[in-house]
């Protein structure tokens, strides 16, 4: 039986110099196939005399479970190497740039109207639209500012004939609401308006929001606590606001409400002309003048209104200094928000 | 308006700074924009509202402060020296409805010369250029009493009898600044009998001007009507501190007043010689009563103040208060031409109180129905998915250069060329309200590409504007349109894909639609006059046009003075509205099948002219409950398919909501099917 223990020792040694998983199957027929080295030795066991064969027999076949053993140990080490050799020359650089599009955004004024719209839905405000461009009778009239009344030196108007504006403001988004619904009304009109005015602080265009409560118990103080609400959420708890008369020929009494400069904390700088002060939105109670031209009953009914420009909150809100950056859609400007 | 505090503070002793008074000021209404320092004076800028013309003037303003802040308003003191009992001119108001008082007098043998320096400092402090001691008289008197006041040299009206009167017919006049003016039928004018000598409260005429040789003057103080004013002064173009004045109401009472206090100084510095004044005033002034009461002060600004309270805050305004059971009845004062109603009077309350003393109170929360919320949503989610597929949101103005409509060449009977345009453009580029949004993207285009930018991905929700009608009072249509634009002119790119770019866009759109789960849509090539014919599409929603999309016509680009580097201008624009009317606002929940599907391809040869929805249609009209779903997965003409033709690969998945299907049940069907499509497509399989 020395031939079967030379016979382990090539094996094992050619085992150990196999390289590839081919080398280890081709090591596989020359000893264990139908003619390999180790069957022909179980074949020649007959040769032996008949007591010294089982002994023989169960020798061989231990012999056989190690081949088998061995060669599957190496097959597995052999083929978890070259998987690992396929995936190093498979490695790619993992820092370039992912394919995606370029990034894109939001315009800021629509980003911030969405956010005042939002506040607004969320203390219950309903959301109306109207006409951009609107009739003499909506924008104007019906709003208590007469044909040849100084009011409106306050809005340069685009005229597209004698009955018809770019609406200067949204209010009569209002007026069109109240005509249709009765109180009580909570809504906003968010939307363009136009004046025919262009300069450093001036747009033709630009947006407002403006807001409209109108039921049988609504008060002045109503009206600060909404607002208040409103601007705290908007620009932090701790804004100082304020509320000074004003005018706004369908309110009475009319408010400018101011919020205590964000960039100086109302110390005064540049922006609020050192007055520590930022005017941020116009507001009042509902001139019963207003109730009647829209057919409610000024007896019965109070309620306030309110506007803002969304520019001005934007360029507040994001530290931009020319009204213009918004309408000259540079890509540079935009893709910053 | 600028006004001298120094000046102000002649008439109320009121302790305190220029900055403590322009605080004061501003939190009662009177927006203070400046305080400015000048010599030994403070110069306070107010940003007057347009209803308050009682504080067009010193003593207006030291009015304000007396109601403000309690303290005694002091009025000029002065004494008129003896006058003359003639009365060389006669005066009628003709037309009583413009002219509610014209008062006047004659001052005889005046020096005309420069005014002394202290009113000359004055005038400058407020603004206002000196020019010789009557026209600064006249001017000065303005800025204090609020009062316009007008001096006519005597001699040169010849007739003696001065008419307040319209032309009633189209007349020419000069005015004093040398421009002749033609005058409207329904203005009102001032007559030297038959000669018209000053346009009412806007501007005196240049022949009766006083002048360095003037000795008599005829000073005038009147009340006209303030539209009236209003109309004549914007009729003409002109804008006066008169006219200002005017259009927002003097105080009736005043008239006189202010004659003397003109008068007066015009003696002290001219030794002039006055003459008994003249006053027509036909409607006696009936002062406006109104009755407030003392419930609604307290509810409209939900305060709870007691009745003395009430009437000491409205008796501060200088108003007469006389109190009646649940209410008061107010006198309004003359010059307080803005208070009309009761709310005016609360308005004064609040003021006086202080807008900071009113408590904030939250009102009780009422839920309405967010009415168009469910739209405004949708519309957000659209600009969301189309921000995270990279396109930067833009909004431009809304307005359109009429020459963009040729550039794109649309044509005549186009909808689009039904524009509404403004008759007072700031500029003749932005005379058109836009009809489509593509004009504003070519321009963001061109603004961004000859900046360097290479990549240029943007798109813009926004309406555009159809006139429907020509009345004038019929609105337009405004539709809700999303409109885009992309290129890509990168020469070197790290990632290249190959694809036409249409494609890309193709699917942005497609995402828009699937997002908003539209129905019944097809496409068909576009007819466009300004995209590439073989490169673009139109959008048909149940038949009816809604968009295109595609690439931009070469000639088009070619014309925008930008160099590309070839690439596509790629466009699109989509009537959002009818997208959202036909979509399915919400997703209905449909069964699937339990049972497994199985997939059968197709390779089918077509004409090339053939496009996938063609085969698709078919496909559709082939009923069969079994079958789930088709699509196609492979395009392809050139190398091995003849001249002409197309190859499509066309995936079909069949399934059952009862058993597991057999091959022989499926291969049944797939064969009925195929020979369905080889039959309407006059198509064969590719082996
Ligand atoms: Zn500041």
């Amino acid at each position: 039986m020395d031939d079967l223990q030379t016979l382990k020792d090539e094996f094992l040694s050619r085992l150990a110099n196999a390289e590839r998983s081919s080398d280890i199957q081709e090591l596989r027929t020359e000893f264990l196939g139908k003619k390999g080295k180790l069957t022909d030795l179980l074949r020649s066991l007959g040769d032996l005399p008949a007591e010294d064969r089982p002994e023989a027999g169960k020798r061989i076949n231990e012999a056989k479970n190690l081949f088998e053993a061995r060669i599957k140990e190496a097959l597995s080490d052999i083929q978890s190497r070259e998987i690992k050799q396929k995936l190093t020359s498979e490695s790619i650089d993992i820092t370039l740039p992912g394919i995606s599009p370029e990034p894109g955004g939001r315009h800021p004024i629509s980003r911030i109207l969405d956010e005042v719209i939002e506040i607004f839905v969320s203390m219950g405000f309903g959301v109306e639209e109207g006409p951009e461009v609107e009739l003499d009778f909506y924008n104007f009239e019906a709003l208590n500012i007469p044909r040849d009344h100084p009011a409106r030196d306050m809005q340069d108007t685009f005229y597209i004939n004698d009955d018809m504006v770019l609406r200067t403001h949204t209010s009569p988004v209002q007026v069109r609401v109240m005509q249709e619904r009765k109180p009580p009304l909570q809504i906003i009109a968010p939307g363009k308006v136009y004046r025919c005015d262009a300069d450093v602080s001036h747009t033709p265009m630009f947006h407002q929001v403006e807001g409209l409560m109108v039921d049988t118990k609504i008060t002045f103080a109503n009206l600060k606590s909404v607002l208040e609400s409103f601007l705290h959420v908007m620009f932090g708890p701790d804004t100082p606001v304020r509320f000074r008369p004003s005018y706004f020929p369908f309110t009475e009494p009319s408010a400018e409400v101011d919020i205590g400069c964000i960039f100086c904390k109302g110390k005064g700088c540049r922006v609020c002309k050192s007055t520590g002060w930022l005017e941020i939105l116009g507001s009042g109670m509902v001139n019963p003048k207003v109730y009647e031209m829209s057919g409610y009953d000024p007896g019965k009914y109070t309620g306030f209104a309110f506007g803002m420009g969304i520019e001005r909150i934007t360029m507040l809100k994001y530290g931009i200094d020319d009204i213009r950056l918004f309408y000259e859609n540079d890509l540079r400007f935009l893709r910053q928000f | 308006m600028i006004i001298s505090y120094n000046w102000v503070e002649e008439f109320i002793d009121i302790d305190l700074s220029a900055k403590q008074v322009a605080e004061l000021l501003t939190m009662s209404g009177l927006e203070v924009d400046s305080v400015e320092k000048k010599g030994k004076d403070h110069i306070i800028d107010i940003d007057l509202t347009p209803n308050k013309g009682d504080c067009l003037s010193i003593l207006g303003v030291a009015r304000e402060l007396s109601a403000i802040s309690g303290k005694k308003l002091k009025m000029p003191g002065f004494k008129l020296p003896a006058q003359d009992k003639s009365a060389p001119v006669k005066i009628s108001i003709e037309d009583r409805e413009l002219c509610g008082r014209y008062a006047g007098r004659v001052i005889r043998g005046i020096k005309v010369k420069a005014s002394p320096k202290w009113m000359q400092k004055r005038l400058e402090s407020m603004g206002v250029r000196p020019i010789n001691n009557i026209v600064d008289v006249t001017n000065y008197v303005m800025l204090e009493y609020g009062q316009p006041l007008h001096a006519f040299d005597l001699d040169k009206l010849r007739s003696g009898h001065i008419r307040v009167a319209t032309p009633g017919k189209k007349i020419s006049f000069s005015t004093l600044d040398g421009v002749k003016r033609q005058i409207a039928p329904d203005m009102l004018m001032i007559w030297d009998g038959d000669v018209a000598v000053a346009v009412a409260g806007v501007m005196g005429g240049l022949e009766s001007e006083v002048s360095d040789d003037t000795t008599s003057i005829f000073l005038e103080s009147a009340c006209f009507n303030a539209s009236s004013v209003r109309r004549t002064a914007s009729g003409l173009g002109i804008k006066t501190e008169s006219s200002f004045r005017f259009e927002r109401g003097i105080d009736l009472l005043g008239v006189d007043k202010a004659l003397d206090r003109a008068s007066f100084l015009i003696s002290e510095l001219t030794g002039g010689q006055l003459c008994r004044s003249l006053d027509v005033f036909p409607d006696k002034h009936r002062a406006r009563n109104v009755k407030v009461s003392y419930q609604r002060v307290n509810d409209l600004l939900g305060l709870s103040l007691s009745r003395s309270r009430i009437k000491n805050l409205i008796s501060r305004t200088g108003a007469k208060v006389k109190e009646l059971a649940d209410s008061v009845r107010v006198e309004v004062p003359s010059y307080r031409n803005d208070i009309e109603g009761d709310v005016d009077i609360i308005e004064e309350v609040a003021r006086l109180y202080g807008y900071h003393n009113i408590p904030s109170h939250a009102p009780a929360l009422k839920v309405t129905a967010d009415h168009d919320g469910s739209s405004r949503k949708r519309i957000n989610h659209v600009k969301q998915l189309m921000c995270s597929r990279g396109y930067s949101e833009v909004i431009n103005y809304s307005f359109m250069n009429p020459d963009m409509l040729n550039a794109l060449n649309i044509s005549n009977d186009d909808e689009r060329r039904m524009t509404v345009s403004i008759l007072n453009p700031l500029r003749q580029e932005e005379s058109l309200l836009r009809s489509t949004l593509l004009p504003s993207l070519i321009e963001n285009l061109v603004h961004n590409y000859s900046r360097g930018e290479r990549v240029v991905k943007i798109f813009e929700v926004s309406r555009v504007f159809i006139k429907k009608s020509r009345k004038s009072d019929k609105l337009p249509d405004e539709g809700l349109r999303i409109g885009g634009l992309l290129i890509d002119d990168r020469s070197q790119q790290l990632w290249k894909s190959g694809v036409d770019p249409y494609y890309k866009v193709k699917g942005d759109m497609d995402s828009i639609l699937n997002l908003m789960s539209v129905e019944n849509m097809s496409w068909k090539r576009s007819v466009e006059p300004f995209l590439h014919g073989g490169r673009s599409a139109d959008l048909l929603i149940k038949g009816k046009k809604t968009g295109y999309i595609g690439v931009l016509s070469p000639g088009l680009v070619e014309g925008l003075g930008i160099k590309l580097h070839g690439a596509d201008v790629l466009v699109f624009e989509l009537d959002l509205e009818s997208v959202m009317s036909t979509s399915k606002s919400t997703a209905i929940f449909e069964k699937f099948s339990r049972f497994p599907f199985v997939r059968r391809d197709i390779s089918l040869l077509v004409d090339a002219a053939t496009t996938s929805q063609d085969i698709l249609e078919e496909m559709k009209g082939y009923r069969n409950d079994l079958i789930q779903d088709i699509e196609v997965f492979d395009r392809y003409s050139g190398k091995g398919i003849p001249e002409g033709k197309a190859s499509y690969g066309l995936g079909v998945t069949y399934r059952s909501f009862e058993r597991t299907l057999s091959e022989e049940e499926i291969d049944s069907i797939h064969d009925g099917l195929v020979e369905w499509l080889l039959e309407r497509t006059s198509g064969e399989i590719r082996a």
